[in-house]
């Protein structure tokens, strides 16, 4: 199979999962479209937004369009890690002998929705660590993998803060993408009525299998990135970091810490996905832009004063990125001199 | 050798931005070169005067070659491939497309996407077609072009410049000194004032006079060399402005003896004497001068004279000359005393001052010497007077305290750390400063020491404390 060929039958599968959940789905297309992109960057996603914005519904559609196995775990305060990753249970066979019999967990499905995942306490929110950067779990002494494709989706709401326990810095940078779901505006809440209202519930279609998954993602990894795009993604996240030297003010001033390499990765397998879904064979500074805010906002860590001031990380984001743009430009600029 | 992706549409491109960047380097070189030309040339117009009818043809020859040299400067610069090929997907919006195919046509390994990805710029290199890719942008000197150009065309249509010369620089004929000198160049005129007043400042050097003669020509010739010190800056002596400040702490240190300024150094016998003198004589005419005046101040001079002066013979010489009737020759005498005189008061002052104005009231003065102002019997210390508080001198203000003797570095305990915790490192073990005021209770320690002793054996004393507690009993009983 050409390269052509391969970048064209992941246009067409692109486009045709964007369609089958846009069935479903209003509007939230850089929502789709973030995950999406993770999901062929063999990333995870966190998906931030206030009740009944249909966060939930869109793993569900997504699980629909994919021939993948989904499970969802609804995390409450009293939820334990073994809820998420299974136990061993003591079982008896036909003949009478007791045997530990693993029992697995919700983890182990392709596609995880951890419902409200800021409700479990951090012992449990910690379950999801191994598995999301193995890709294994251990439970009793011995590593089980988890199937493949796996990917986490995970959401919490902003605004409850009673009763919750915010992500520790390691689980948050572990998700690729943090996505902010916003409300939808006056036209995309009447589609909403109209869809969920009538008494016909709109079908989604299969569109794409686990090998089909994974043979995309090994696509995606193909791209090619020119060297001063990728140096540009370097000096984007070392923007992020108030010890680097050539920080710029915002970034000395408001962060206390910076994105980790988690995050330039994040950037560069982001900017691959993208750069094929709009047929293209390599990645442009324009793919680093554009998934600046969600590959980086929850890695930037404010300090006391960016807190009291309420320093939004997205605008930080987006000064850094002006601020690495300039940069990159100064380095053509001379040669027109 | 230069990078190519082997596609005619992209390698094409490259060289067309290759060329319209030359291009666009050329323009403004040329207008950097010609402005500094332009300035250039302002320079040699306002020097026509000197320069003559040349000025003009060498200014347009000069901004001419300016923007000609910077054109050629700024084509001939090298444009890498990589520059190009970011300044063209810049321009043309390929998304970095045409940078990555040529990055990856330079590396051994290109990648399965190397191929499509060339011929997918290919193509949309070949849609764009033939256009102006970069913009045209001038320098900061184009704007200021204008300045230089203006001052040019005034000062070529305009009469010369005059005096010019003088701030010019020497290679172009000026030089900061009056032409007509420069054309006629004798040795004074070549010379500056300095040189020209040589030969009087030689005369009257004292160190020159004891050196070889020179004629006034040879200073003159020697005027190069010739050290003006009354121009020549003193240099900062360091050492000795430290010393100055090493003396003046050491002053301070020593309050008790720092100069004592409500002495009134001025109403002592001897100034009295001084201004009796200085009445005398200030008219002017010695024949006004009275002689009984005059014997009455001699009189006087010569029983300060018995106390420790050594003007004796000239008072003598002076008495003398006085019933001679020499008044010039007993005037002289007097002068001669009183040159003495002031000569004892200036050493009696400045030893003072660095000695402290508190004088000591017991034993002899310091060189021996007499000390207007004193008293005779003013060294015994059984005196009436020489207690402070005392008698009726109101000069003598006692023998310093022991207050002003001590310092906070006497008072307090000497000896040595002891003891091994932290807590003891405060401790110090050793003899306590005299305690006048302990004295009396000296029959008391027998019994504190007693009931030291029951304690220790009585209490809960810490074995470490035993000791300490034993030492500073110790202490007090040296005292």
């Amino acid at each position: 199979m050409s390269p052509q060929d391969q970048v064209g039958a992941f246009v067409r599968a692109y486009a045709a999962l964007r369609a089958e959940i846009a069935k479903v789905i209003v509007g939230h297309g850089e929502i789709i479209d973030g995950v999406l992109t993770a999901l062929f960057a063999d990333g995870h996603v966190l998906l931030e937004g206030v009740p009944g914005v249909g966060k939930t519904l869109l793993v569900k559609t997504l699980a629909e369009t994919l021939d993948l196995s989904l499970a969802r775990v609804q995390f409450t305060p009293d939820l334990m890690p073994a809820d998420i990753v299974g136990t061993n249970l003591l079982v008896e066979d036909q003949e009478g002998r007791k045997t530990f019999q693993f029992q697995p967990g919700p983890i182990f499905a392709h596609i995880v929705l951890a419902d409200e995942v800021n409700r479990a306490t951090p012992k449990t929110q910690s379950a999801l660590l191994e598995g999301m950067q193995e890709h294994a779990v251990t439970v009793g002494g011995a590593s089980r993998h988890l199937p493949t494709p796996f990917f986490v989706l995970a959401t919490q709401n902003p605004i409850e803060m009673e009763g919750t326990y915010p992500l520790p810095e390691a689980q948050l940078d572990r998700f690729m993408f943090k996505l902010r779901v916003r409300y939808p505006a006056i036209e995309e809440l009447n589609a909403i009525l109209d869809r969920t209202t009538q008494a016909h519930a709109a079908a989604v279609e299969r569109v794409l299998d686990a090998p089909a998954v994974l043979r995309f993602r090994e696509v995606v990894r193909e791209v090619p990135i020119a060297s001063h795009v990728r140096d540009f993604a370097t000096r984007l996240v070392m923007a992020t970091h108030p010890q680097w030297e050539h920080a710029p003010a915002a970034t000395r001033s408001y962060v206390r810490y910076g994105a980790s390499p988690r995050g330039a990765q994040a950037l560069v397998l982001g900017a691959k996905v993208r750069a094929l879904t709009e047929g293209r064979y390599n990645v442009s500074m324009d793919d680093i832009r554009a998934l600046a805010a969600p590959a980086l906002r929850h890695r930037v860590i404010l300090n006391f004063a960016g807190e009291s001031e309420a320093i939004d990380p997205d605008t930080l984001i987006a000064e850094l990125v002006q601020t690495a743009h300039a940069a990159a430009a100064r380095t053509v600029e001379p040669v027109l001199r | 050798m230069a990078v190519t992706t082997d596609a005619p549409p992209i390698d094409e491109l490259l060289a067309r931005v290759r060329r319209e960047l030359r291009l666009r380097r050329a323009e403004r070189g040329a207008l950097r070169g010609g402005f500094w030309g332009a300035v250039a040339a302002v320079v040699l117009l306002a020097a026509q005067g000197l320069l003559g009818g040349i000025a003009l043809p060498l200014a347009i020859g000069v901004v001419c070659l300016g923007a000609a040299g910077g054109a050629l400067f700024a084509a001939c610069r090298r444009v890498t491939g990589f520059e190009a090929a970011r300044l063209a997907d810049q321009a043309l919006g390929l998304q970095d497309r045409v940078a990555t195919s040529l990055e990856l046509a330079s590396r051994p390994d290109r990648g399965p996407f190397f191929a499509a990805l060339v011929a997918d710029t290919a193509a949309r290199v070949a849609q764009i077609g033939p256009r102006r890719m970069l913009a045209r942008t001038l320098p900061r000197e184009a704007r200021l072009l204008p300045l230089p150009l203006a001052a040019a065309a005034a000062l070529a249509l305009l009469p010369p410049v005059p005096g010019v010369g003088s701030w010019l620089p020497a290679w172009l004929g000026g030089g900061g000194t009056d032409q007509a000198d420069w054309r006629s160049p004798t040795p004074e005129n070549r010379v500056g004032p300095l040189a020209r007043d040589a030969p009087r400042r030689l005369a009257q050097d004292p160190f020159a006079r004891t050196l070889p003669q020179k004629t006034p020509a040879d200073a003159v010739e020697s005027a190069g060399l010739f050290k003006d010190k009354a121009l020549a800056a003193p240099r900062a002596d360091f050492a000795s402005f430290l010393k100055k400040g090493d003396d003046r702490l050491r002053m301070l240190a020593n309050t008790d003896r720092l100069p004592d300024l409500r002495s009134d150094f001025t109403s002592s016998k001897y100034q009295a004497l001084l201004r009796q003198a200085r009445e005398l004589s200030s008219g002017g005419r010695r024949q006004n001068i009275s002689p009984r005046k005059l014997a009455d101040l001699l009189k006087e001079m010569e029983r300060l004279g018995k106390q420790g002066g050594n003007w004796e013979d000239e008072v003598q010489r002076g008495l003398e000359a006085v019933e001679d009737g020499l008044y010039d020759d007993a005037l002289d005498a007097m002068e001669n005393a009183l040159d003495k005189l002031r000569d004892l008061e200036d050493r009696q002052r400045s030893r003072r001052s660095l000695q402290g104005g508190r004088e000591p009231q017991s034993g002899s003065p310091v060189d021996g010497s007499f000390r207007f102002g004193d008293e005779p019997g003013a060294n015994d210390p059984e005196r009436p007077g020489a207690t402070a508080g005392f008698g009726s001198n109101p000069n003598s203000r006692g023998r310093p305290t022991a207050r002003l003797r001590s310092t906070p570095y006497t008072s307090g305990v000497q000896g040595v750390r002891r003891g091994r915790n932290p807590g003891y490192e405060s401790q110090l073990g050793g003899n306590a400063a005299s305690p006048a005021a302990g004295r009396p209770l000296a029959g008391e320690i027998g019994r504190y020491r007693r009931m030291m002793e029951d304690a220790i054996a009585r209490e809960q004393v810490p074995r470490d404390y035993h000791e300490q507690i034993r030492d500073y009993f110790r202490s007090l009983d040296e005292h």
